[in-house]
């Protein structure tokens, strides 16, 4: 697995229709970050650069071509890296870096 | 009739604290129900639920996700998956089945826990939507497996293992037991929706989905994503309260419980998952390794929302990660070894096109665990069968309640001490640091070879041993996957060289 952004967030979610929205919606809302999306067979992992992706309702609906409310995107969604913050319109994964400096924890993942 | 956004309502919806007149706070939440000792008393109206849902959104969903790992199974049940598959993957499902449902049925009781006993308004009506999960996780595990009790006798363990006395049911039992069934509202929180929802079941739920998809079950691969989707929302239950406790100087008593846990949860899963993906699943439908999955789930993800919450990776991090490329492969000898105390028939998969597989992906195996497997092979194909199954017991954690293993001549060796005139045995150094911080937490318990030479299994032999376990009672016990006929290709090459 050559090549990582750093530091990714983003939902996983079950491969299907809904997941290849949801990966268009995501390049389109997180414009000016790198979006990696990675295909492991029965998921997909949609992971944007720098700690935080935005995802919005209307943008979904948009690539899907019909109505959506964000509480479907939990049928599809068995995973998520970072944190979350669940509004009625949009979803955002994020990272906040709540460190103490020092503390050990910032040498690279083996 | 227009409806208000959700979040215009919800703070008032779940604001449900009270001021009690006629009992103490202590007596409405007893410390050792509730937990949180030493954080401030208007902490717990601030906690605030990351993934936030509606009752009518809740009802909505749920029933579009039952809706659909329902049809797929309805499609598919003419498809006589049973006679198709792989035996190997037949045994997974045993094994998962077994080993799962009953165990989730015990979560709801954890979820219904803290809606009672957790000092946190927002907590207890998120856990409200995770203890209607775990019921449908139990009735949905239960369910799907029942299709196949009339071709298969094993799969009546599905409901009945954790009832039993089976050694993995005691393993299991005893995790369980452990980080979600015996600890205040807020530690079984970290416990068990921080550090093994949103890590260790992954691994299984998420990671085992593409395997099954590849091998043609396509009824698994939707039911145990569907299962994961309700874990990524209430799993979030316990990131509020790591951060409380770290902004009210109890870091460190957050640390050691995601140490806890997270050695324990680890441990666990290289039998239920570590196993099966390396050894169980036909070769040519693995999507990773364990260990890759391993590296993806918990090696990356999982650490990273660990560091974001400013904590660390655990002390036992270097023995870990040594670890993940040797302890399945030692309990993989093990079970398969003892197969007849299995509920599931474990598939040998050391065929040599497997064994190219496991030396490439772990290198080293060949020269390590291989060397035993090359002298049960020659057992077998000599027609020593008797000498494959090992006349004496294992050694078996006091903590882990698994057998100790390690990477022959190499990492074998054991690790005890004497408390109170009781010598106890672990499966390694961190098993003792869990057992020495909490002695009596875990003192009191026996494990199978204690209760063997304690005179509690009668006949004290293997067959009093299979009975006690439930083998041959509860249901029938385990041999080969696959009849072995793994071993044809090795008596080819007997032939030819001999
Ligand atoms: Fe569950
Ligand atoms: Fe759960």
């Amino acid at each position: 697995m050559a090549d990582h952004i750093i530091d990714p967030v983003g939902p996983v979610l079950q491969s299907g229709e809904v997941a290849r929205a949801v990966a268009d919606a995501v390049v389109i809302d997180n414009e000016g970050r790198r979006v990696d999306i990675r295909d492991r067979g029965s998921y997909v992992r949609v992971e944007v650069e720098g700690g935080e992706c935005v995802l919005r309702r209307s943008t979904i609906a948009e690539q899907l071509g019909r109505p959506f409310k964000m509480s479907e995107l939990e049928l599809n969604m068995p995973s998520f890296v970072g944190r979350i913050e669940t509004g009625t319109d949009v979803f955002r994964f994020y990272h906040t870096f709540e460190q103490t400096p020092g503390a050990g924890h910032e040498e690279a993942l083996s | 009739m227009a409806l208000l956004e959700r979040s215009q309502w919800y703070d008032i919806a779940r604001s449900t604290e009270w001021t009690p007149r006629y009992v103490t706070q202590d007596e409405l939440f007893p410390p050792e129900l509730s937990g949180g000792e030493g954080l401030p008393d208007d902490i717990w109206a601030s906690y605030d639920e990351p993934y936030k849902i509606s009752y009518r959104e809740y009802v909505d969903i749920q029933r579009q996700k039952d809706a659909g790992a329902y049809s797929v199974k309805a499609a598919l049940e003419r498809s006589d998956l049973y006679n198709k598959a792989d035996p190997g993957w037949i045994s997974i499902l045993k094994e998962h089945y077994a080993a799962v449902a009953l165990v989730e049925y015990g979560a709801s009781f954890q979820e219904s826990r803290f809606i009672r006993w957790s000092k946190a308004p927002g907590m207890r009506n998120m856990a409200t939507f995770g203890m209607l999960d775990e019921i449908r996780h139990g009735q949905i595990q239960l369910f799907f497996p029942h299709e196949y009790v009339n071709k298969d006798r094993q799969f009546e363990w599905s409901h009945a293992a954790m009832w039993s006395d089976n050694w993995v049911a005691l393993g299991a039992r005893h995790f369980f037991d452990d980080v979600m069934m015996t600890r205040d509202a807020l530690s079984t929180s970290i416990f068990a929706n921080f550090s093994f929802e949103t890590g260790f079941t992954n691994l299984q739920f998420i990671g085992l989905s593409g395997d099954a998809a590849n091998a043609g079950d396509f009824t698994f691969s939707k039911l145990i994503q569907s299962i994961q989707s309700d874990e990524a929302r209430h799993a979030q239950l316990g990131t509020p309260l790591l951060q409380m406790l770290i902004e009210n100087g109890q870091k460190e008593e957050a640390q050691k419980k995601i140490d806890i846990a997270f050695w324990r949860s680890y441990r666990l899963f290289t039998i239920l998952s570590g196993i099966p993906m390396d050894y169980y699943v036909p070769l040519e439908v693995r999507e990773a390794s364990f260990k890759e999955f391993m590296e993806e789930w918990i090696v990356t993800q999982f650490m990273r929302s660990l560091e974001d919450l400013g904590l660390s990776k655990p002390w036992y991090w270097d023995i870990f990660i040594r670890d993940i490329s040797e302890h399945h492969h030692g309990q993989q000898l093990g079970t398969y070894s003892w197969r007849p105390t299995l509920w599931w028939d474990p598939a040998a998969g050391v065929s040599p096109e497997e064994r190219d597989w496991l030396e490439e992906k772990y290198p080293g195996w060949n020269d390590t665990f291989g060397k035993v497997w090359d002298v049960m092979i020659d057992n077998f194909v000599h027609g020593r069968t008797e000498k494959t199954v090992p006349g004496t017991l294992p050694v078996i954690c006091n903590v882990s309640q698994l057998p100790i293993v390690g990477t022959p001549s190499q990492t074998l060796r054991d690790i005890s001490l004497v408390h109170e005139g009781r010598r106890y045995h672990f499966a390694s150094e961190v098993d003792k640091w869990i057992f020495e911080d909490d002695p009596e937490r875990y003192r009191h318990h026996k494990n199978l070879v204690d209760r063997f030479l304690g005179g509690d299994i009668q006949p004290a032999d293997l067959g009093g041993a299979l009975e006690y376990m439930g083998l041959g009672r509860v249901g029938p016990g385990g041999d080969d996957a696959h009849g072995f006929a793994w071993l044809d290709s090795y008596r080819k090459q007997l032939a030819t060289t001999g």
